[in-house]
């Protein structure tokens, strides 16, 4: 898969989501210190995404600076995001203003 | 029980144990535990959020650095399992990146992530902190290369 329909699948993937729910998005950001694997192991612990999902958020953490890993209710979106920070990754809850 | 057992060379290691000790400490104090939080949380759901990160982090630097116990000192070797592997993983992350604010601050995220940095323009003290750095990224390694056997999964 190239980088381009990465992108493109995570996209549509995100469209799905937002238009039902709306609401809050839960937002990883890159650094420099996670290693990549790690990264992604810690998205299919917390979400218990496939690998391969896993690792499309992973590199678009990576390419992009930062990956939209769920969206939905905010209490749901609080709790990702704890678990995330717990994990050690820079993660923020975003209002998704379309929704 | 599954685990992994890692053999370290301990007179190489035990000089990072020194200086990654008082890192785990700062965790166990909430140092380094600054989470970005929404602007609109209340403050007591704030300070809860907060309170329950560094009770974690604290616990998970216990966890890592009860790996080098008695038997570390020993024979070098340290055991990871299904019951100590998460917060090995997490602790190692905190370390590092407790390091990297604390230590390794004039290298950029390139030179970081590529693992190139010119040790020639590294003070001792950055040296040391860098060894760390990439001893904790090894534990790391092993530990998710392997996660799923400790933990009793086919990978």
């Amino acid at each position: 898969m190239t980088m381009e329909e990465t992108r493109t699948s995570i996209e549509e993937e995100t469209d799905a989501r937002v238009r039902p729910e709306g609401g809050w998005k839960v937002v990883v950001h890159n650094d420099p210190v996670n290693l990549m694997s790690y990264v992604e192991m810690v998205f299919r612990r917390v979400f218990g995404y496939s690998l391969e999902k896993a690792r499309r958020h992973m590199l678009e953490v990576h390419e992009k600076g930062r990956s939209i890993l769920w969206m939905g209710e905010r209490e749901v979106a609080e709790g990702y995001a704890h678990a995330l920070q717990r994990w050690q990754l820079t993660t923020t809850l975003e209002k998704d203003e379309e929704g | 029980m599954k685990k992994v057992e890692i053999k370290l060379k301990r007179s190489a290691i035990a000089p990072l144990l020194d200086f990654i000790k008082p890192l785990a400490n700062d965790l166990k104090a909430g140092r380094g535990v600054d989470p970005v939080l929404p602007d609109d949380l209340d403050s007591e759901l704030r300070a809860s959020w907060r309170r329950d990160l560094v009770e974690s982090s604290g616990k998970d630097a216990d966890t890592l650095m009860g790996l080098f116990d008695s038997r570390f000192f020993e024979d070098g070797a340290i055991e990871i399992h299904a019951e100590n592997a998460e917060s090995v993983l997490r602790a190692s992350a905190a370390i590092r990146l407790r390091l990297r604010s604390a230590f390794l601050t004039k290298f950029s995220d390139a030179d970081l992530e590529s693992g190139m940095l010119d040790h020639g323009r590294m003070t001792r003290e950055e040296q040391r902190a860098y060894g760390c750095f990439l001893f904790m990224a090894t534990i790391q390694e092993v530990v998710v290369e392997h996660l799923d056997a400790i933990e009793g999964r086919d990978s």
